[in-house]
C-alpha cells in the first residue's frame, strides 16, 4: 500500500515538476512567437507567418506533452498485469485530471475537441500493446507524433466553427493570419504536418505490432528448438549409455574365460607359489566380474560408510601429469549411505580427475576434498580446486554429451556423474569463474539411523 | 361588409409592413454601419487593452486609412496630451500581459485611468474589439464593460452570441453609436467614418 501510494504521489510531483519547467521555458518562446507574429503583420510577411504557426503548434504540443505522456506511461507501468477495460477507464480519469490541472497552472481554455481525439487514440495504442512490454519507446514516440499532429488543428481557421483554436497564443495568430487575409496559408500549413504526423503514427503502430508478432514467433521457435536439442541429448545419451552397458556385458565372457584357463592351470601346477599365483588372479577375475555387475546393475546398492567410499576412490584415481596436494577433511559421525559403489566410486573420480586436470598448470595445485553433513540429515561432498575454473557461457553446457574441452576426451564424464548422482536421489551443483577455480558440490540423501542398524554397524 | 373587408385588408398589410421594419431593427444585428458624421480627430492615440496582438492589426490599419496615430503597448496618461482621439483595442492575453511583465489587474487600472482622462478632456475614445470568437471569454468582457463607461463610439466583430452582449453595453452606457460587423474586413469602414 505504502509502495502505491510513493509511486502515485511520484508521478504527481513529476508531472507537476515537468509542467513547471516545460512552462517556464515556453514563457520565452511564447514572446518570441508574439514577435513573429508582430513583425509578419507590419511587413506582411508570408515566411515569418509560417514560422509563426509552426512555433505556435510546438509551443502547443510542449504544453500538454507531460499530460498525455505521464498519464500513458502510469497507466503502462502501474497497471502492467491489469485488464484492458481497467486501464481504459483509469487512462481517461488520469488524463482528464491532469488535463485539468495543466488548464488551472496556464489558466487557459480546454481545447475539447483535440483532447478526445488524442485521448482516443491513447486508448487505441493501449489496447493493441496491451499484452506486450517491450514496446515503451516506440509508443511514446508514437504518441509524441500524434500530439503533434493533433495539435496542428489547433491553427486551421476552417475548424474556428467546431471550437478549435481557442487558446489566447493560437487564438492571436489566428487574429493576425485573418488580418493579412492568409487563413488559406494557416490551413494549408496545418494540414501539412497533421497529415503526414497523424498517418506516421499509425504506421509506426502497425510496424509495431508486427515487429512484435515476429519476435514472438521467433522466441517460440527458439524454444522450439531448445526442446528438441534437449530430446536429442537425451537420446543421445540413452544410446551411449547403452552401448556400454552392451560393451560391460561383453567383457563378462572373456573375463569366464581367463577364470577357467586358470583354474585348469592351477590344477596342472605343482608349485604352491604359482598356485598361489593363480589363486589371486581368480580372486582378481572376480572383483572385476562383481565390479562390472554392480555397474551394470544400478539397483544393487548396498549401505557403506563414507571413509569406505572414499577409500575405495582414492585407491583408483589416476593422478596424469601433475603432483597436486590433496587435501582430504571427513567430519566423524557421518551416516552410512545407500549406494552403488561402483557408480558412485566412479562419479567421484570423474570429479577429481577433472579437478587434477584443471589444476595441472598451476604453480601451487590444491584440491580440497571435504565430506559433511547437513542439518536434514544428508551427506555433502565438496571437491574445490586452484584450478583454471570454467567460463560462465561452458557452466550450463558442461552437462551435455559429448560436451569437453579435454582433447582426447568423449564428452561422457560429467553427464554420467549427473545421471549416477540424480539416480541416488541427490543433487549435484558446481560453483566457477573463469580463473579462479572450481567447487563441486554433491548432496547425497544419508541413511537414516535405527536402533538395529547402530547394533549391526556396531557388529560389522 | 365591404367596408370591414377593406379595413381588414389594409390592417393586414400594415402588420406586414411594420413587423418587418421592427424586426429588421432587432434582427438586422450589425446596426449602422458606420458614423453618419466623424467624431473623432486626428492625432489618434491608439493602446491595446490586455496586451493582445489585435492592437498592431488596428494601428496597421489605421496607416492604410491615413489616419494619423500613435501606437503604444502600454499608454498613459501622458500619452493623451496633444492627442485629439483615443483608439482602445480591447484584446486581453494572459501570455502578452506576461510578455510586458504585467498583469490583468494592472492592466485594468491602466486603462481606467487613461479612459477616465481622455473623458476629463474630452477626448472621444473609440473602442474596438476585433477579437470575435477567439477572444470571447470572461476578462475580455470584463474589459468591454470597463472601456465601455466611457466610449463614445464601439466597433466589435461580434455573433449570434455576442451581439446582445454588445447592444446590452451600449444602451447601459449611452453609446450612441456602435457598429457590428461580421468579420475583420469590414472593421475599416467603421473605423474610417469616426474620422472622415
Amino acid at each position: 500500500m505504502k509502495r502505491k501510494l510513493f509511486i502515485c504521489l511520484s508521478y504527481v510531483f513529476a508531472f507537476f515538476l515537468t509542467t513547471f519547467i516545460i512552462k517556464s521555458f515556453l514563457l520565452s518562446f511564447a514572446k518570441d512567437i508574439i514577435t513573429n507574429l508582430e513583425r509578419s503583420i507590419i511587413a506582411t510577411n508570408n515566411g515569418l507567418l509560417i514560422i509563426t504557426v509552426v512555433k505556435g503548434i510546438i509551443h502547443e504540443t510542449l504544453v500538454d506533452l507531460p499530460v498525455f505522456l505521464l498519464s500513458y506511461s502510469f497507466i503502462y507501468f502501474y497497471f502492467k498485469n491489469s485488464k484492458p477495460s481497467i486501464k481504459i477507464f483509469h487512462l481517461i480519469v488520469i488524463t482528464l485530471f491532469l488535463y485539468k490541472l495543466n488548464r488551472i497552472i496556464y489558466q487557459d481554455k480546454w481545447e475539447l475537441v483535440i483532447f478526445v481525439l488524442i485521448l482516443i487514440f491513447e486508448i487505441v495504442l493501449l489496447i493493441i500493446f496491451h499484452n506486450n512490454k517491450e514496446n515503451f519507446a516506440a509508443n511514446i514516440f508514437v504518441l509524441l507524433q500524434v500530439n503533434f499532429g493533433f495539435n496542428c488543428l489547433l491553427l486551421a481557421p476552417f475548424l474556428n466553427n467546431w471550437g478549435i483554436g481557442q487558446r489566447d497564443l493560437i487564438s492571436g495568430i489566428k487574429i493576425g493570419a485573418n488580418y493579412l487575409i492568409r487563413d488559406a496559408i494557416l490551413n494549408f500549413v496545418s494540414l501539412s504536418f497533421f497529415l503526414p504526423f497523424t498517418l506516421g503514427a499509425i504506421f509506426l503502430s502497425i510496424l509495431s505490432v508486427m515487429y512484435t508478432l515476429r519476435l514472438e514467433t521467433e522466441k517460440r521457435e527458439k524454444e522450439k528448438e531448445k526442446e528438441l536439442r534437449i530430446m536429442k541429448n537425451f537420446a543421445e545419451e540413452a544410446q551411449v549409455w547403452q552401448e556400454l552397458h552392451f560393451l560391460l556385458h561383453d567383457l563378462k565372457s572373456p573375463l569366464m574365460t581367463i577364470s577357467g584357463l586358470n583354474s585348469l592351470n592351477e590344477m596342472q601346477l605343482e608349485s604352491p607359489q604359482l598356485k598361489a599365483y593363480c589363486q589371486r588372479i581368480n580372486q582378481s577375475v572376480e572383483t572385476v566380474n562383481e565390479m562390472i555387475s554392480e555397474f551394470l546393475h544400478n539397483e544393487k546398492r548396498k549401505d557403506i560408510s563414507v571413509n569406505e567410499l572414499i577409500k575405495f576412490v582414492r585407491a583408483n584415481v589416476i593422478v596424469k601429469n601433475a603432483n597436486p596436494k590433496v587435501v582430504f577433511k571427513i567430519n566423524d559421525n557421518l551416516p552410512q549411505i545407500n549406494i552403488n559403489r561402483i557408480r558412485m566410486a566412479r562419479a567421484l573420480i570423474n570429479i577429481i580427475e577433472n579437478a587434477i586436470h584443471a589444476v595441472s598448470f598451476q604453480e601451487d595445485p590444491l584440491i580440497l576434498i571435504k565430506v559433511n553433513s547437513d542439518p536434514n540429515g544428508n551427506v555433502v561432498f565438496t571437491i574445490k580446486d586452484n584450478g583454471i575454473g570454467i567460463p560462465d557461457e561452458n557452466l550450463e553446457k558442461i552437462w551435455n554429451i559429448r560436451f569437453t574441452t579435454k582433447t582426447g576426451s568423449g564428452g561422457l564424464g560429467l553427464s554420467f556423474v549427473k545421471n549416477v548422482i540424480e539416480s541416488h536421489s541427490g543433487t549435484i551443483k558446481i560453483y566457477s569463474k573463469k580463473g579462479d577455480g572450481t567447487q563441486v558440490e554433491i548432496t547425497l540423501p544419508g541413511v537414516k539411523a535405527s536402533g538395529s542398524d547402530f547394533n549391526n554397524r556396531r557388529q560389522s | 361588409m365591404q367596408k370591414f373587408f377593406h379595413i381588414f385588408i389594409i390592417l393586414v398589410f400594415w402588420s406586414l409592413i411594420f413587423t418587418g421594419c421592427f424586426n429588421s431593427n432587432i434582427e438586422l444585428g450589425y446596426t449602422l454601419p458606420h458614423l453618419p458624421y466623424p467624431i473623432a480627430k486626428e492625432k489618434a492615440l491608439i493602446t491595446i487593452a490586455g496586451q493582445g496582438p489585435e492592437g498592431l492589426i488596428v494601428a496597421k490599419m489605421c496607416d492604410e486609412l491615413k489616419i494619423e496615430n500613435t501606437f503604444r503597448y502600454k499608454a498613459t496618461v501622458k500619452d493623451l496630451e496633444e492627442k485629439r482621439s483615443l483608439i482602445v483595442v480591447v484584446s486581453v492575453s494572459k501570455i502578452g500581459l506576461k510578455s510586458v511583465d504585467t498583469n490583468y489587474e494592472l492592466e485594468k487600472e491602466r486603462i481606467h485611468k487613461l479612459i477616465r482622462k481622455a473623458n476629463e478632456q474630452r477626448i472621444p475614445v473609440i473602442m474596438l474589439f476585433i477579437g470575435g470568437n477567439n477572444r470571447w471569454d470572461k476578462l475580455n468582457q470584463e474589459m468591454i464593460m470597463l472601456v465601455a463607461k466611457y466610449t463614445n463610439y464601439m466597433i466589435a466583430v461580434s455573433n449570434n452570441e455576442s451581439k446582445d452582449f454588445f447592444r446590452t453595453q451600449a444602451a447601459k452606457n449611452n453609446i450612441e453609436f456602435y457598429t457590428l460587423v461580421k468579420d475583420l474586413e469590414r472593421v475599416k469602414i467603421p473605423l474610417n467614418s469616426a474620422f472622415r
